[in-house]
């Protein structure tokens, strides 16, 4: 049962990833690949009707992590506190640029929520990849598994890290280039002419500082936790992923030159996969090590509720997840195309 | 009465809360007193005001009724305010429990989260949703004041366009 909802949470987080990646994506390129009003507000349609239904995923995975692992969601909700209400700030934040930037003429207001959709994305993208960094590195857990981290401390990987450190600062750069490749091919498919051509160029400039990054956070990652790959080693056929986040950003480029619009962003959706989920492997079976004693990580043995809350819920995740991807495949299929001005507002 | 709402049934006693042990009360009392009345209150008032407006609205005559029109239009503020008074009632009303016989508030609390920290998200919670209500109330103030577009009400679109004028 802890093997079925650790991956089922993993899954779940990957979805997020994938689906609000280029929403937070198309965000952060919003006042870079704009030049004209016109093609600001295709850049919002491109993700007006499905951003609200994206983020949902984010709260599928907290909520299963509540009722799950309730230990863990104890012990890190309240650990990394202010990082959680900040980005819970910047959610809000996102949400509102978006959908109050039509609602009124006056001067400056549409500038003022573009620049908060832009900051709110950018943090929001930096912010999600620190907080993966912080889970593979590892918090100072106390004995009764709760700890607290003040937003900085040195920036070095010790025994006292901060939520910022240099190892979470890079998880937080990697997550924002790779995002925005990912919002950038999401635009090339959804886009055209001169705004089609600037995400194009834009995916293919930023794939060689995401190829740089992605070559630099393994040996990084080593590093800060030395039994990453213990798991690797133990069962050898998980190295196929790895492999696929290479393949996959090799894809990207080829795609991307060729003008295949489509399957590159759907490389790029493996390629984030494949990092989450080697991620996951090299986790396994803790669900947030202790940068001190490892006899004090969070295991799943340890955070797993009963097994009468563990089969119900299985139930009802199975219901659950049937409505949701019901609901997701509506949405897709009834706004796709290219995005135009033609129709009113966001189409939603 | 009272025991029938609760229990569903007439024969089991409601206990008063003299009954309860003293360290079991909610606290503060008269705020919790009020916020009940007044959710109570609006909500009946809501359902007197509404059965009249849709008795006038089935007869065709709603639109020509000022003395209902105008308490419609003003009542707007009032399921905001019956809103949160409810939502006082069941917050302040459970307390001391978090988890009602099993666990009190003092226990259930992040204890390595400092009162800096909750107070510093409080208060940045309070300031974004100022803004963000100041920000409701003058778009849908605009809304109210371009009224409905004509053409758009269906058969009611004459009578209305008569007193929107």
């Amino acid at each position: 049962m802890g093997f079925i909802w650790f991956w089922l949470v993993a899954v779940m987080l990957v979805a997020y990833v994938l689906f609000d990646g280029f929403d937070l994506g198309v965000g952060i390129l919003h006042p870079f690949l704009a030049r004209r009003e016109e093609e600001r507000q295709l850049m919002l349609r491109a993700i007006g009707p499905v951003w609200d239904g994206n983020e949902v995923w984010l709260l599928a995975s907290g909520g299963t992590l509540y009722f799950a692992f309730p230990l863990l969601y104890a012990s890190a909700f309240s650990g990394f506190y202010l990082a959680l209400m900040i980005v819970l700030w910047l959610l809000i934040m996102r949400g509102a640029s978006i959908e109050l930037r039509m609602q009124m003429e006056i001067g400056v207001w549409r500038s003022f929520f573009d620049g908060l959709f832009f900051i709110s994305s950018a943090l929001l993208a930096i912010f999600f990849g620190a907080a993966l960094a912080n889970v593979i590195r590892g918090v100072p857990l106390n004995e009764d598994g709760y700890f607290f981290l003040p937003l900085w401390t040195n920036w070095r990987v010790g025994p006292e890290p901060g939520i910022l450190d240099w190892y979470s600062v890079l998880g937080g750069v990697v997550a924002f280039v790779a995002l925005a490749v990912h919002g950038a091919l999401y635009l090339a498919v959804k886009t055209e002419d001169a705004l089609q051509q600037r995400a194009r160029v834009f995916a293919r400039w930023a794939w060689g500082v995401l190829a740089a990054l992605t070559v630099i956070s393994l040996p990084a990652s080593i590093v800060v936790r030395g039994d990453t790959l213990v798991n690797y080693k133990s069962y050898p056929v998980t190295f196929v992923v790895p492999l696929m986040v290479v393949l996959s950003l090799v894809c990207i480029f080829r795609f991307s030159r060729h003008g295949g619009d489509r399957m590159a962003f759907a490389s790029s959706c493996i390629y984030l996969s494949a990092v989450l989920v080697g991620a996951a492997i090299g986790l396994y079976p803790r669900l947030l090590p202790s940068s001190g004693d490892a006899a004090r990580d969070i295991t799943i043995p340890k955070a797993l509720s009963g097994p009468h809350t563990l089969h119900v819920g299985l139930a009802w995740w199975a219901l659950g997840m049937l409505l949701a991807l019901t609901y997701f495949v509506i949405v897709y299929r009834m706004f796709r195309g290219k995005v135009s001005l033609d129709s009113g507002g966001y189409g939603h | 009465m009272l025991s029938f709402l609760i229990y569903g049934t007439t024969k089991a006693e409601v206990q008063g809360l003299d009954r309860f042990p003293r360290d079991q009360w909610p606290e503060p009392l008269p705020l919790l007193f009020y916020s009940y009345h007044i959710m109570a209150g609006l909500g009946t008032y809501f359902v007197l005001l509404m059965a009249i407006a849709a008795f006038l609205l089935w007869r065709g005559k709603l639109f020509q009724t000022r003395w209902v029109l105008w308490p419609l239009m003003l009542s707007f503020p009032l399921p905001y305010i019956a809103n949160t008074a409810g939502w006082m009632t069941a917050e302040i009303g459970r307390q001391p429990w978090i988890i009602y016989g099993v666990m009190r508030t003092s226990e259930g609390y992040s204890k390595y989260v400092s009162a800096g920290n909750g107070l510093f998200t409080l208060l940045g919670f309070m300031g974004m949703y100022t803004v963000l209500s100041i920000l409701f109330i003058v778009l849908i103030y605009r809304i109210m004041e371009k009224g409905p577009l004509p053409g758009e009400l269906g058969h009611a679109g004459k009578h209305a366009s008569l007193t929107f004028a």
